[in-house]
């Protein structure tokens, strides 16, 4: 691994900020070294130096670094507190929400590979089934985002290798909403074609998104400064009906950073609530 | 090591040379005047070739009706197809001796590769020239694995054993040995096989598609994209690392669309299919 200087590293925080609003702060090399280090050298470099000022020229090389800082996590139901939450308080308030209005919307934000969006769909399936609401399932449409077409196209596929099925997939969902086929799993096609996959990058504008109801912003905002954090979170609200659920990772807080949400605790869980 | 390494390459005789029946057929191709009977007649001098071509044609990537005679078989494949396959079928078993990796799964994804790269130019920009070079560049890609093999067996397979995947194995060997498979590919199919320098190119740049021929870098890409979605769908050579899939700026480099993620889902399921026609013509 490649030690990096404190002058590199101020230059490279920088570059990473202004790049990719990826803040940094004032102690964490490590997380250059262990994620920039290999690239430093597949571009035949020895210092960071001379690697930054190949970067500022080439964008295809800034394009790997993003993706070398932004290392995707992919976990189905990630985080049993928040997932329970979602079950018992978010999604019978959608439904009863959908039945009214006759449609709702629902974005994930950072959508990754697609555990997330299945997640909260073979849930929100479950509750109707539970309750025979089924034809609810219609009055629900489903927008995932994210910055990566290399994500975007596994999610949309909705194609898992045995690798990815195993981390935090109940055995009862498995067998109930995916078939194996050759070497990788199927989610259930009829529940996969309600998710719509689009690209966006968060520092862009949401306006062509429309607007939603429920709002999944998890583990992503961590990667940004917070300025960009405020404005992110800002244009999100934007896009939110009074009284819509905001649901962030379950370390993340928007309390410093905006004043449009007014912030419920149940069961240990925060929710972002649209004020 | 590495240096250790391109020396080997240099000693070593017991690499297998390129088929001489694949020599032929690129001179004669060469040959704008050559035509489908020129072809076949090169093909019919390696006998076993010639027997596997039959034996594809008659395959159910043709559906029901019998090629019962060798000419028929090439006039069902023609000029392009038939030097692909020639190219697939002789380069597959040049390497029949090696034990230490499955070699059957080895050339089933390099050849799955191959075809699907070729079907991927359809989504995108590319000349056909270039489709046809990501054909032979894909089914060239992984041969650095092989010579890694030939040339220190013992390293490389230790190598395999303690490697977890957390990182791309492109990466891992050039940690362990200054360089990587897509590089010793290329050198080996440079200065052994002599092969043109847009195929060696394509093949060292298939994991950094960088280059400054446009069209070496399309192919290049389009390997690329190929080998990650089949190495993310399963279809890989045995070794697995978690970071299978393409690097995003290659997709939009090239500028496919999301919107034709299922079609190209069924290309690499049809890919596959023909991959195992290909292997299974004895």
């Amino acid at each position: 691994m490649i030690k990096i200087k404190p002058n590199e590293y101020e230059v490279l925080r920088t570059f990473i900020k202004k790049q990719c609003g990826i803040n940094l702060g004032g102690n964490k090399s490590y997380l250059i070294e262990t994620r920039l280090s290999d690239l430093v050298l597949e571009y035949g470099h020895n210092n960071y130096l001379d690697f930054y000022k190949k970067a500022e020229k080439d964008p295809a090389l800034v394009e790997r670094i993003i993706d070398a800082m932004t290392t995707n996590e992919t976990f189905w139901f990630r985080d049993t507190l928040v997932w329970k939450a979602i079950s018992d308080i978010i999604i019978p308030q959608i439904v009863e929400k959908a039945k009214t209005k006759k449609k709702v919307r629902v974005w994930f934000g950072a959508c990754s590979t697609g555990q997330e969006v299945y997640s909260f769909l073979m849930m929100l399936n479950e509750h109707l089934q539970k309750t025979g609401q089924k034809y609810v399932l219609e009055l629900v449409e489903l927008i995932a985002t994210d910055i990566s077409p290399s994500v975007l196209f596994q999610a949309k596929s909705g194609r898992y290798s045995g690798i990815s099925m195993e981390r935090g997939l109940p055995q009862f969902f498995k067998e109930k909403y995916f078939v194996s086929k050759e070497k990788v799993w199927l989610f259930d096609p009829n529940l996969r074609k309600r998710v719509n996959f689009k690209k966006l990058n968060l520092q862009e504008s949401f306006v062509s998104l429309g607007n939603f109801d429920l709002v999944f912003l998890r583990n992503v905002l961590i990667y940004f400064s917070a300025e960009t954090k405020k404005e992110i979170i800002k244009k999100t609200a934007a896009r939110m009906a009074a009284g819509s659920p905001l649901i962030l990772g379950s370390t993340e807080s928007i309390r410093d950073f905006s004043n449009e949400f007014s912030i419920s605790y149940k069961n240990n869980v925060m929710i972002n609530y649209k004020k | 090591m590495r240096e250790k390494i391109l020396k080997e390459l240099e000693k070593k005789t017991n690499i297998p040379a390129f088929p001489k029946v694949l020599s032929r057929l690129n001179l004669i191709l060469n040959d704008e005047n050559a035509g489908l009977d020129e072809v076949g007649k090169v093909v019919m001098l390696d006998p076993v070739l010639s027997g596997r071509v039959l034996s594809y044609a008659n395959s159910s990537v043709f559906g029901a009706t019998k090629a019962d005679s060798f000419s028929t078989a090439v006039s069902r494949l023609g000029i392009d197809e038939l030097k692909k396959l020639a190219y697939s079928l002789k380069v597959s078993e040049l390497f029949v001796n090696f034990k230490d990796i499955d070699l059957h799964s080895f050339w089933k994804h390099s050849i799955s590769v191959a075809e699907f790269s070729q079907r991927l130019s359809k989504y995108v920009n590319v000349s056909d020239s270039c489709a046809n070079l990501a054909y032979f560049s894909g089914l060239l890609h992984d041969i650095g694995i092989i010579i890694f093999f030939y040339l220190i067996p013992e390293a490389y397979l230790d190598f395999l054993e303690d490697y977890d995947g957390k990182i791309p194995l492109e990466k891992a060997e050039k940690k362990v040995f200054g360089i990587d498979h897509a590089e010793l590919g290329g050198i080996f199919l440079e200065k052994n096989w002599k092969l043109p320098a847009q195929i060696v190119g394509a093949v060292r740049g298939h994991h950094l598609p960088v280059n400054k021929d446009q069209e070496i870098q399309n192919a290049a890409g389009l390997v690329h994209i190929a080998n990650g979605i089949c190495r993310s769908q399963g279809f890989s050579f045995g070794v697995e690392s978690l970071d299978s899939s393409f690097r995003s700026e290659i997709w939009e480099m090239l500028g496919f669309s999301l919107d034709d993620v299922f079609p190209i889902i069924k290309d690499m399921e049809d890919a596959v299919f023909k991959a195992e026609m290909i292997l299974n013509a004895k």
